[in-house]
């Protein structure tokens, strides 16, 4: 589907080009792909800190969620990043599923 | 009992294969690594004191 992946390059082969590509960034520490249920789909991470982190930023993506529908009725989240002292978060949620970044903010 | 709900289970390895094989995956993640890889090539660190880094540039 993309004009620019080669004949023979599989969905499969597609996702992993484009994760091995974000993983280059000098920035990038771990990358982590869940589903909206909070279960895991993709991670750099073993599995344990894997299991915690993926538990912990559905129920921040969700808790948000609801701030925000509080604030004003029918808006949505599309974003979120948190800045903490030793590294960022940032979390993309879209079409059901939730792409998370740890970024070092060491620049 | 609302912990418990809350709590889904592992994807198995079959659900796993078949979402990394559907092509609304493939464009989610197109996209949306995309738009954090602008995030992050974004130098300005709006956290980071310049008035001391700028002093002793060279030595």
């Amino acid at each position: 589907m993309s004009s620019t992946a080669t004949a023979t390059a599989t969905p499969i082969q597609e996702v992993e080009d484009l994760l091995k590509r974000l993983q280059s960034n000098k920035h990038v520490q771990s990358v982590i792909i869940l589903n909206e249920k909070g279960q895991t789909i993709k991670s750099t991470l073993d599995d344990v800190p894997t299991k915690k982190y993926s538990e912990i930023i559905n129920k921040m993506v969700n808790q948000t969620r609801g701030h925000i529908a509080d604030i004003e009725e029918g808006n949505e989240l599309t974003f979120l990043r948190v800045r903490t002292k030793k590294y960022e978060i940032i979390v993309h949620p879209e079409n059901g599923y939730i792409l998370v970044v740890f970024q070092n903010p060491d620049k | 009992e609302r912990r418990k709900a809350a709590k889904a289970r592992d994807l198995s390895e079959e659900q796993r294969k078949k979402i990394l094989a559907s092509v609304d995956f493939v464009e989610f993640v197109d996209h949306s690594t995309r738009l954090v890889g602008r995030v992050l090539s974004d130098d300005y660190d709006f956290m980071k004191d310049y008035s001391i880094t700028q002093v002793d540039d060279n030595d």
